[in-house]
């Protein structure tokens, strides 16, 4: 009996050691999304469609990104030579035809990027969502045949962000965001977004395809599709200055 | 490539119509080593003339520490205003529309300090006589704000229908006050010899955005300029047969992007004393295969018509009253 009783009581410990290994907290998930999605250093050719009730238009550019820093030059017809440096929190334009350098206003950031449905701080946000955010898991639930943990996120305390609450499904295995609720402080949701193709890249998965609907006006999106990314790019640090925008 | 059609109202009630055909060309030259070269070109027609502008044909050296552009080239300080007297070529840029004036046969040096900071010298050919007008400028970043000081040298003859040589100095200032984006500047001119009253000019304006049912687009952005007689019409980019009166303006420009492709606008421009005003609504849309679809309206009221883009004459007197732009536009 004392035999059967020390089983149990052994059985019940390893059990519950094994569950408390299991089960993740929101801020875990949030640091491994981190991890994935975050970009310390990345050059990305990427392009940008944006469609809304039958018309579309498409923009291209490559980016360079290092810490807080991050230079996109566009290269389709319309924009080509257009850049934005966004040191910190401050972002310059540069007019190609112009050759112009002109400092943006901070309200800025928040604004449609080139008319689409993603913001200049959505594109250029250094931050990682764990410093923007405190997250709770609300649940746990399949999407698009992966198993996800649902994550809710609310703005920290004077922490500028484009959207206050933020609801995300992350892969249970890849962590990687694949579908996210975008609201405003009111409780209003503005946008969603999907990421339709994910791949294993330089060890991290990465979402290579994503939708921004917009949830206020019907029938709007934008497709932002990752060309060639490199995690391991050498920037070197005078990329990232006025100079550099005159090219 | 723009093809423009334009019509003006002229005061005696008369429309004078006219289609304006531009290509805009670039040649993209590939950059050897540290050296990179550009060449851009606007040719234009109206009815069977046609003629071209040279925008830019320089040869850029990057040095160690210093670049050097030589040839013809864009120069402009512009920092975000409407109108900004402290530039380089005044008059060169107003409201984002540039004029000629801002492209000239130039070389200049650049030595960057930092990521945010440089010095910039330029000396310029006159097109009109063999003197060079010679500029320095300093940019940084200070405390969030993009500034910047500048000297200018301008001897007489390089604005054609002044007669004196004058020196010019500035400082301009940009950055945010909580959500307003905020801008200033302020400049000092006098005559060489010092004969002359010396004038002070500057610019103080602020803009801001919102995002209205989540996906609207406001802009806003209004300033306040003062414009003293010696030196009005050209901060203003005035000809030379236009009044060189000093009065204060307001400038302003709002733009509504109701959606994804769509821009509306207006801008105003109104002189404090007289009351004189231009009033400039626009609507610009994207309809794809990059193609943009622009229409411009210009109502002018008194005789600020200059600051605005073309002179128009009628029997010797100066007299449109409205102009009508529209634009078709195609990138390629």
């Amino acid at each position: 009996m004392k035999i059967l009783k020390t089983l149990i009581l052994f059985s019940t410990a390893a059990l519950w050691a094994a569950g408390s290994l299991a089960a993740m907290s929101a801020e875990e998930i949030v640091r491994k999304r981190d991890e994935n999605e975050h970009l310390d250093s990345a050059r990305v050719q990427a392009e940008m469609r944006i469609i809304s009730r039958g018309r579309e238009t498409e923009k291209r550019m490559e980016t360079l990104i290092s810490g807080d820093n991050s230079l996109t030059e566009f290269t389709n017809p319309r924009d080509r030579g257009t850049r934005f440096l966004k040191r910190g929190q401050d972002l310059f334009l540069f007019f190609p035809d112009a050759e112009d350098i002109v400092r943006i206003s901070g309200h800025m950031l928040n604004q449609g990027m080139m008319g689409s449905d993603w913001s200049y701080r959505d594109i250029m946000e250094s931050d990682k969502f764990i410093e923007l955010y405190d997250y709770e898991i609300t649940g746990r639930e399949e999407f698009e045949g992966r198993d996800c943990y649902i994550l809710e996120g609310t703005a920290k305390e004077g922490a500028d962000v484009s959207y206050y609450r933020r609801v995300s499904w992350i892969d249970s295995e890849r962590f990687i965001c694949l579908k996210e609720e975008l609201y405003a402080r009111g409780g209003r949701l503005l946008k969603e977004y999907f990421v339709t193709e994910t791949r294993e890249i330089q060890g991290r998965w990465y979402p290579l395809r994503a939708v921004m609907e917009n949830r206020v006006r019907a029938d709007s999106r934008t497709v932002f599709e990752v060309e060639s990314i490199d995690f391991e790019a050498e920037i070197p640090e005078e990329t990232f200055s006025i100079e550099r925008l005159r090219k | 490539m723009e093809s423009t059609a334009v019509g003006t109202l002229l005061s005696s009630g008369r429309v004078r119509s006219e289609i304006w055909n531009r290509a805009r060309l670039g040649f993209i030259f590939p950059r050897t080593g540290r050296t990179s070269a550009r060449f851009d070109i606007d040719i234009f027609g109206t009815g069977d003339e046609s003629d071209f502008f040279i925008r830019s044909l320089y040869v850029r050296r990057r040095f160690e520490r210093l670049h050097l552009t030589l040839g013809r080239q864009p120069i402009s300080w512009a920092f975000g205003s409407l109108v900004n007297p402290v530039d380089f070529s005044l008059g060169a840029e107003i409201a984002g529309a540039e004029r000629s004036g801002k492209f000239t046969n130039a070389a200049e040096l650049y030595i960057p300090l930092g990521w945010g900071s440089g010095i910039s010298a330029s000396g310029a050919l006159s097109p009109h006589t063999e003197d060079i007008r010679g500029a320095l400028r300093v940019r940084t970043g200070l405390r969030g704000f993009d500034a910047a000081a500048n000297f200018v040298h301008e001897p007489d003859g390089v604005i054609p229908g002044r007669k004196e040589t004058l020196n010019r100095a500035g400082i301009s200032l940009k950055g945010d006050l909580g959500p307003l984006g905020i801008y200033g500047a302020i400049g000092g001119i006098w005559e060489e010899n010092l004969n002359g009253t010396p004038g002070v000019t500057g610019v103080a304006g602020a803009d801001y955005s919102l995002t209205v049912s989540g996906y609207r687009q406001i802009y806003l952005q209004c300033e306040y300029v003062s414009l003293p007689g010696v030196i009005a019409g050209d901060i203003l980019g005035a000809d030379e047969t236009s009044p060189r009166r000093g009065e204060d303006m307001i400038a302003s420009s709002v733009n509504y992007s109701p959606d994804e492709f769509t821009s509306l606008g207006v801008l105003a421009f109104v002189f404090t004393g007289s009351g004189d005003a231009l009033l400039s609504p626009y609507a610009e849309t994207d309809l794809g295969d990059n193609l943009l679809f622009t229409v411009r309206l210009g109502w002018i009221s008194g005789e600020s018509l200059p600051i605005f883009g073309r002179t128009v004459f009628e029997d010797g007197i100066k007299t449109a009253e409205g102009i009508l732009q529209v634009s078709l536009e195609y990138s390629f």
